[in-house]
């Protein structure tokens, strides 16, 4: 039995627009292991979720997936590339909510204002479980809204979105998402908009859940801390691109990509007497029509003129299992790999 | 709920009594009264008028008596259900009126209706399919409709009746169905003249409320909660109707309060070019010839329509949007 459930290969996706073509994903690649946890990293507009919308292919126009697979392990082996099906088709509705559900950035919109929590529950409850009597919906509905610590859940079901606060918002979107029992469960930074207590208490309802219905995880944030407690592995990424990859105790101890070291000396330190935080100038390029280069040239402070202006590096395999992509660990151009290999 | 709909009600009639003041204040301002442009024209058809006679005939109306006066001996007439004579037509305004509300109410009624029937499936489609080929035919059209004057409309498609149809589509009955008592040739007869008047009297509300639904549905389309039910599984279709249309329906909803008066006042131009029996014709000569009480009675049966209007959307509104509060 492998042990992957998701694998994605060279995800390219991109923003038809006025201006030109806006490549938000290019060339990601990741795994994610049975049971386990991918934490994907980076600033506002590095194409975090535009990766996740990608692989429930829920990218709207003008966005669109140009290329790479997006191979699906199913329960009973079969693969599926979710980058070849219909965006609207059977197949992918399938998967959606009950193989692979997803968790929003805000919970209070992503809720119906003019339906009951309860009947947004059931309506999916229902529309997995083909069948399923009503009441039987509901004892599923109240079953998770208790598990995930929602009072008097029996009244909740009853209220509107705008009568609950925002943490109980995104409970009840963590019980909806959990109650078809997925097996892949990708997080939209799903606390960024919830204070830093209630924050605290939905990754740590995360993580019980998820060891207790043995689900994995695709965690996405800009969040580091956040990234500590719930990843295995962590990927960083930066303009569409992922710069490094590797376990999560390495990426904290070893980070090797000068933006990932930027990224960790940002974090303010409890205990030193600093005036200013150390933050990373500059803002992340737009990418439109950007020729090959360092994605990270403009802000590096190890940026050399010629090599990583002119070329892109490739992610390479630096130590074991510590992916980087850069020149300063002897990394190659970009398509230079395969190009090799052809030969 | 209850208290929410009482208080509603309760404002709604103060509204009321406080239109009626304006209504009355506004009939009385153009300067003289009915005798006075009674008098013009018997003067000016020759006659010679007796000042004791029009004086007598000024006290006989209470003309001579001050406003608030005046508006108070009007209101306590209304209440008892004689809402005064008519100078002009030299009968009771009841009688006039009633026979033109139920024909007035129902062109109205089933105008708005064809005007919902139709805004609200083209403007979900031309969101749906924004810059699409159906998109643009719609949007042009509805500025169409929305620009081109009423009465303008009314004699274009009155010529294109007449040459393609073969018949006459003005009043709301042939000739010789006007006075005949209800049959169903009658009734096949009022269908006939139907379209003309509801597609000119709905032509621009109708365009106003599919750039309502249109607009309204795209900002619902692009809400998160619409991408998480997606993210669930749900059909398109399925989705589409059941989340964003609901929620862009509320301001359709409101649109009824002011849909109404649009619809009644719209038609008084509309009525007149058509030669429709409806209050809308009747108010216009009232106003014309300063027959006081009649004018007075329609402005405040318009009133009345519009706050009931009003007040029927507002409950409608609370009915649909969990949001509003009531306390």
């Amino acid at each position: 039995m492998p042990d992957t459930i998701l694998e994605v290969k060279n995800l390219k996706a991109c923003f038809h627009l006025d201006e030109g073509q806006l490549r938000a994903v290019d060339g990601v690649s990741f795994a994610i292991q049975r049971e386990e946890t991918l934490g994907v990293i980076g600033e506002s507009g590095c194409g975090k979720s535009v990766t996740a919308l990608s692989i429930l292919r829920l990218l709207m126009p003008p966005g669109k997936i140009e290329g790479g697979e997006i191979l699906y392990y199913s329960d009973d082996n079969q693969v599926t590339d979710l980058a070849k099906l219909h965006p609207n088709g059977e197949q992918i509705r399938k998967i959606r909510g009950k193989e692979i559900a997803m968790i929003f950035q805000e919970p209070m919109a992503s809720l119906s204002p003019v339906h009951t929590i309860g009947a947004q529950m059931m309506e999916f409850i229902l529309l997995h479980n083909p069948g399923m009597k009503k009441n039987e919906a509901q004892e599923i509905a109240l079953d998770m809204l208790n598990k995930v610590g929602v009072s008097n859940p029996a009244l909740r079901l009853q209220n509107y979105p705008h009568q609950l606060s925002g943490g109980m918002c995104q409970r009840v979107m963590i019980a909806t998402a959990l109650s078809c029992n997925p097996r892949l469960l990708i997080c939209d930074e799903p606390t960024t908009a919830l204070d830093v207590t209630v924050q605290a208490q939905i990754i740590d309802l995360m993580e019980e859940l998820q060891a207790e219905m043995g689900m994995s995880m695709l965690y996405i944030t800009h969040d580091l801390g956040v990234i500590a407690e719930v990843a295995d592995e962590v990927a960083v990424m930066y303009l569409g691109k992922i710069v490094e990859k590797c376990d999560v105790k390495t990426i904290f101890k070893k980070p090797m990509h000068p933006y990932t070291q930027r990224l960790m000396q940002s974090v303010p330190k409890l205990g030193s007497r600093q005036e200013m935080l150390d933050t990373i100038e500059g803002t992340v390029p737009i990418p439109i029509g950007m020729g090959a280069q360092c994605g990270f040239y403009s802000r590096c402070s190890h940026a050399e003129e010629g090599s990583c202006s002119r070329r892109s590096p490739a992610l390479v395999e630096v130590e074991p299992g510590h992916f980087v992509r850069c020149f300063k660990y002897g990394s190659v151009e970009e398509g230079y790999l395969e190009s090799a290999n052809q030969i | 709920m209850g208290s929410y709909i009482f208080n509603r009600f309760c404002y709604m009639l103060i509204s009321i009594v406080l239109m009626s003041v304006v209504a009355f204040i506004i009939i009385q301002l153009p300067p003289g009264d009915y005798l006075s442009s009674y008098i013009m024209q018997l003067q000016a058809s020759g006659e010679r008028v007796d000042p004791a006679q029009v004086e007598s005939l000024r006290r006989q109306y209470g003309l001579d008596l001050p406003m608030y006066q005046r508006y108070f001996v009007w209101v306590k007439n209304m209440l008892r259900g004689d809402f005064g004579r008519s100078f002009d037509w030299n009968m009771p305004v009841r009688t006039l009126i009633a026979s033109r509300i139920p024909m007035t109410v129902a062109v109205s009624l089933v105008t708005m209706l064809f005007t919902y029937l139709v805004a609200i499936p083209f403007g979900i489609y031309s969101a749906v399919k924004q810059y699409s080929i159906v998109d643009y035919i719609v949007t042009v059209l509805g500025f169409v409709g929305l620009a081109m004057p009423n009465f303008l409309l009314a004699l274009f498609l009155m010529i294109f009746f007449q040459r393609v149809f073969g018949f006459s589509p003005g009043g709301l009955f042939s000739p010789e169905y006007l006075n005949a008592p209800w049959s169903f040739a009658r009734f096949v007869d009022m269908l006939k003249h139907l379209p003309v008047p509801i597609i000119v009297i709905g032509a621009s509300g109708m365009a106003s409320l599919m750039r309502v639904m249109r607009s309204s549905l795209l900002d619902e389309i692009k809400m998160k909660y619409v991408t998480n039910a997606r993210a669930k599984g749900l059909k398109e279709r399925v989705l589409l109707f059941r989340y964003p249309v609901r929620v862009a329906l509320n301001p359709i909803l409101s649109s009824i309060g002011w849909m109404f008066p649009q619809i009644l006042s719209g038609a008084t131009i509309t009525a007149i070019v058509l030669n429709l029996p409806t209050v809308g014709a009747l108010m216009y000569r009232a106003l014309l010839s300063q027959d006081m009480y009649l004018a007075g009675t329609c402005v405040l049966f318009l009133t009345v329509f519009t706050l009931v209007g009003t007040f029927i959307s507002d409950i409608l509104l609370v009915c649909a949007d969990p949001r509003i509060r009531f306390d």
